[in-house]
């Protein structure tokens, strides 16, 4: 009666699925020779170096990146001190200090901005001998984290102040 | 004896042992930079504020009436006594020229010889810097010796230009 059910599917009962349109996992997995890829072991030592490389260099990028964070501060540091031993040496804030303060502006591509604090001057911009003055510079240094080709680059400012103490070494005779 | 000698052929732990003398030998190595730079940096600072004082000793001692009529002279001993209060007042030393950060000592100048000339005026200061450092134990203190000194030749008028 119903002869087809005794029979396999092999022997004529239904036909054999088409291979290209099911996979061996089922309708929507990637193609074999992806697979076959995906698979593969060969050459995988060659991929994970890849990747290593790719990390450490990544590593690298971001600490050299880092690293002009102290040089920047250690360039503000500097160039304080310069500007400290010249109000030193000339016993008063001239325009020598500011000559050099402008020069080291140039050579180290920094803009901060010079206060003197602390001082007591005896006149015009003289200060005694062996008295102190502090000079004070402030710098908000751009570090970009990334620069997107569509975008402007993604920065955040780090402010930065360096105070250095000094005294004068030149004697002001003053009138009476 | 006998126990001795097995306790140096077992091999057992070797690699621990290794760990153990390669690590304090990287802390050593450490330790002794670190200590290099402390002392360099404390060197170097007191040098620039002992140069700044011998300036100011000089420029102060210097003899304005003849620097009027075209000569460098000083006052010795004047200038001996400013480099003196300078040393107490400025740097804060006491009366044996120790410095004292807070309760904690930190350094002491101990001064050969202060060589001053009237002419040209020139004062000169030779010393050495005595401080501690970590390996004190094994080296004692540690005496950096400094020379510093400055000569005065202006005679024209005023600091600047």
């Amino acid at each position: 009666m119903n002869a087809k059910a005794g029979i396999s599917a092999e022997a004529g009962g239904a036909k054999k699925m088409n291979s290209r349109h099911r996979g061996i996992r089922g309708r929507f997995s990637p193609p074999l020779l992806f697979q076959k890829l995906l698979s593969d072991r060969k050459g995988s030592s060659y991929f994970d170096l890849i990747i290593k490389t790719l990390v450490v260099i990544t590593l690298m990028a971001t600490v050299m990146s880092f690293l002009s964070i102290f040089t920047t501060y250690l360039n503000l540091n500097h160039v304080c001190r310069r500007v400290v031993r010249v109000v030193e040496l000339e016993g008063q804030v001239s325009d020598k200090a500011y000559d050099v303060f402008y020069r080291l502006k140039q050579q180290t591509g920094l803009s901060p901005e010079m206060t003197v604090e602390d001082v007591e001057y005896c006149e015009g911009q003289k200060i005694q001998l062996r008295d102190t003055f502090t000079v004070t510079m402030e710098y908000s240094h751009p570090f970009t984290i990334f620069t997107p080709s569509f975008a402007p680059p993604v920065q955040i400012n780090i402010p930065m102040r360096v105070s250095i103490t000094g005294m004068s070494e030149v004697f002001w005779k003053l009138p009476e | 004896m006998g126990k001795l000698r097995k306790i140096l052929n077992n091999r057992k732990g070797d690699a621990f042992v290794f760990i153990l003398i390669l690590v304090f030998f990287i802390l050593t190595l450490s330790a002794i930079l670190i200590e290099y730079f402390r002392m360099e940096s404390l060197y170097q600072q007191v040098e620039y504020v002992l140069q700044r004082g011998v300036n100011a000793s000089v420029e102060y001692a210097v003899l304005d009436e003849y620097r009027r009529d075209g000569y460098a002279r000083m006052d010795s001993a004047l200038a001996e006594d400013t480099l003196y209060t300078y040393l107490h007042e400025s740097m804060g030393l006491d009366t044996a020229l120790n410095k004292y950060a807070g309760e904690q000592w930190v350094y002491q100048l101990e001064i050969k010889g202060i060589d001053v000339t009237a002419e040209p005026p020139r004062l000169t200061l030779d010393g050495a810097l005595k401080t501690r450092s970590i390996f004190s134990f094994l080296t004692g203190d540690v005496r950096l010796p400094f020379t510093i000194s400055s000569v005065n030749n202006r005679i024209e008028e005023g600091g600047s230009e």
